[in-house]
């Protein structure tokens, strides 16, 4: 897995390079600021401080300006963070169902392998009559015990892990 | 049984133009375009008397007249698809499953009210939409449903898809405008309203997905047809969100009228493992908490309202002869509290009070004044808080102190859960809980200036 310095600089320059055009593509429609800061997010996995400056500077705002409304939102991530999220829904209808069991079967799992994945208390994801339910990075998985909920998040993992 | 909203979405590749227009697909708008001008569409709509699927039951027809009399451009049609409410599901199934019908809804309602650009956001968690969405608009333009003289005629629309980022007061009607100019979402005071300086300062008229949805079959069949689809004296159809302690949770599209009774055992299957109900709640979470004894209720805007809560987005949770109120009470104040935006005081401090009361409940260690200050707390909420949240964020709470005051006594006096649920452990929950009313912290923060 170790990389050279050169080959680690070129692949950064590929990302941001990367970035920079969708960036662009975005700024030709209004109202794009928070999809420049999901394309960050998808590129890095949280929002890099270069790519924000980037997006500021696009926007024709300063980056304290963008991140006062970066950390108006949930979603967004100001650290780097482990290839799989598990956003995981607490309200009132998986509650019903078993949320805090699935909550809790995920976290020890987390903390025996912080590396790999993170679990996030989350609020409602609209998937309530599936409950309980939660989001693996972007697909959302219903109607599951906590042992099934833990392993499709452990799936997750292998895929991401396994296409590296 | 009839149904407009959910339909198709059991065909196969329903989410596929080919699909849609298999099935009257862009129908209704090429009627519109070729037979009925923006009045006459109007003129359904009214007829239909349709009330706004998101959340407050505005009458769309008028909301669109506000429009007509707006000055500047470009006019905006706003999709809200922030679909937040806990309970709530509606708008993501038409997205991922018939996302083309809200398409072409769009389309109707631009048509309708000179609006020349659609804005549809669509809340950051629900990425099967937004996908599903974008390849629709993708394609409608393909097929010259969007863009310049769609279908040849005098009609252009230009359609943006707009993620948000994890916000439910995002979903309000001016902090969605915010948020879409790249602002934190913060609501804005109202007037000026939207549909005179709304999304960059243009006539706006912003409509929730299910509202949209049901317009392609109403131009298509005419509003009388749809305003006669509705029971006990409603207008149309609804879809009932169902979640909780239920057998067969689901979105149900039904008449709008349909009594709880009827959605829960009817169409739901009754409540799980044979148990029985002890309590429900009709509109997501900002509804109050309904004793069983109300399962009689009539699902409409108006009965809901007259019986002290609200139909909202029609989210009904169920709950089952285990489950303890002060338990679920937690549980939503605990989603207002995060949810808060903290722009105004009432709310921002009114959901951690509310919160951190409830917790002590819990935990056995609440005061014997607990009743009263929930109380209290709530009522100042309702009539100081800035915006929709904070106004309804203490009715989850103050409503299973009114409805259930036996079940808060045996917590707070005999200190024990009667269904087993709290922990109850006399434990206090690490944190300052504020006694002082709403009115008496904003004196202190303002060193006394306003006593
Ligand atoms: C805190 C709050 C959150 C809201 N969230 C939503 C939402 O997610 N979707 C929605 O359509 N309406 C939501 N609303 C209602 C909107 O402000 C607005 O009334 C609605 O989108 C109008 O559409 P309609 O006339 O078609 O019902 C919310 C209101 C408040 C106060
Ligand atoms: S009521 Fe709550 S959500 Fe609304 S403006 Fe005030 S703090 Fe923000
Ligand atoms: S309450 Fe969990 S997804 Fe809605």
């Amino acid at each position: 897995m170790a990389t050279q310095p050169g080959e680690v600089d070129s692949a950064a320059a590929a990302k941001y390079a990367a970035l920079r055009r969708e960036i662009k593509e975005c700024a030709q429609e209004p109202g794009a600021t928070l999809d420049m800061l999901h394309a960050v997010q998808r590129q890095f996995g949280y929002l890099e401080p270069q790519a924000v400056g980037m997006v500021a500077e696009e926007l024709g705002i300063t980056k304290a300006q963008l991140y006062g409304v970066a950390t108006f939102y949930t979603m967004f991530f100001f650290e780097p963070k482990p290839p799989v999220i598990a956003r995981v829904c607490v309200n009132l209808s998986c509650h019903l169902r078993g949320a805090q069991e699935v909550l809790h079967t995920l976290e020890e799992a987390a903390a025996a392998q912080p590396e790999d994945f993170e679990v996030e208390e989350v609020m409602c994801l609209g998937l309530c009559e599936q409950a309980p339910a939660l989001l693996v990075n972007e697909v959302a998985v219903g109607g599951v015990s906590p042992a099934e909920a833990l392993q499709k998040v452990q799936a997750k993992v292998s895929a991401i892990a396994g296409s590296e | 049984m009839e149904q407009v909203c959910l339909r198709r979405i059991h065909n196969e590749n329903s989410q596929d133009i080919a699909s849609y227009q298999a099935h009257d697909g862009y129908a209704a708008l090429r009627k519109a375009l070729t037979e009925l001008s923006p009045t006459d569409v109007h003129g359904e709509v009214e007829a239909a008397n349709m009330g706004g699927r998101g959340g407050a039951g505005f009458p769309t027809a008028m909301k669109w007249r506000f429009l007509l009399g707006a000055q500047g451009e470009p006019k905006y049609v706003l999709c809200n698809f922030d679909e937040s409410e806990p309970g709530t599901f509606s708008n993501r199934i038409i997205g991922e499953e018939d996302p083309h019908l809200l398409v072409e809804g769009c389309a109707l309602a631009a048509y309708a009210t000179g609006c020349s650009i659609i804005f549809i956001y669509i809340r950051g968690e629900y990425f099967l939409a937004y996908e599903r969405v974008k390849e629709a608009v993708r394609q409608a333009y393909e097929h010259g449903f969007l863009g310049q003289n769609v279908l040849g005629s005098e009609f252009s629309v230009e359609v943006y898809v707009r993620r948000g980022a994890g916000a439910y007061i995002c979903g309000e009607e001016t902090a969605i405008m915010n948020s879409l100019e790249g602002k934190r979402g913060y609501p804005r005071a109202r007037p000026p309203f939207p549909a005179n300086e709304g999304l960059f300062g243009k006539p706006t008229l912003i409509n929730n997905v299910e509202t949209l949805s049901n317009l392609p079959a109403i131009v298509l069949n005419g509003g009388e047809w749809w305003n006669k689809l509705g029971v006990n004296g409603g207008a149309g159809l609804n879809i009932y969100c169902l979640s909780g302690h239920v057998e067969r949770p689901g979105a149900y599209e039904l008449p709008i009228g349909t009594t709880a009774r009827d959605l829960i055992y009817d169409h739901g299957g009754g409540v799980w493992q044979g148990r029985e109900l002890k309590a429900w709640k009709p509109g997501g979470a900002s509804s109050a908490i309904l004793p069983a004894d109300m399962i009689d209720l009539v699902l409409d805007f108006k009965p809901v309202q007259e019986a002290g809560t609200i139909l909202g987005t029609s989210g009904v949770i169920v709950m089952d002869d285990r489950t303890c109120v002060v338990d679920a009470a937690i549980r939503d104040a605990t989603f207002f509290e995060e949810e808060s935006c903290g722009f105004c005081f009432p709310c921002r401090d009114g959901t951690r009070v509310l919160r951190s009361l409830v917790e002590r409940v819990r935990h056995g260690v609440a005061a014997p004044d607990t009743m009263d200050l929930i109380e209290h707390a709530s009522q100042d909420m309702m009539g100081a808080s800035f915006c929709g949240l904070g106004q309804f964020a203490p009715w989850p709470v103050v409503s299973t102190v009114r409805n259930f005051r036996q079940e808060y006594e045996a917590h707070i006096i005999e200190k024990v859960c009667p269904a087993g649920v709290c922990p109850m452990d006399g434990v206090e929950p690490d944190e300052h809980v504020d006694r002082r009313t709403l009115q008496e912290m904003l004196v202190a923060q303002k060193g006394g200036a306003l006593a």
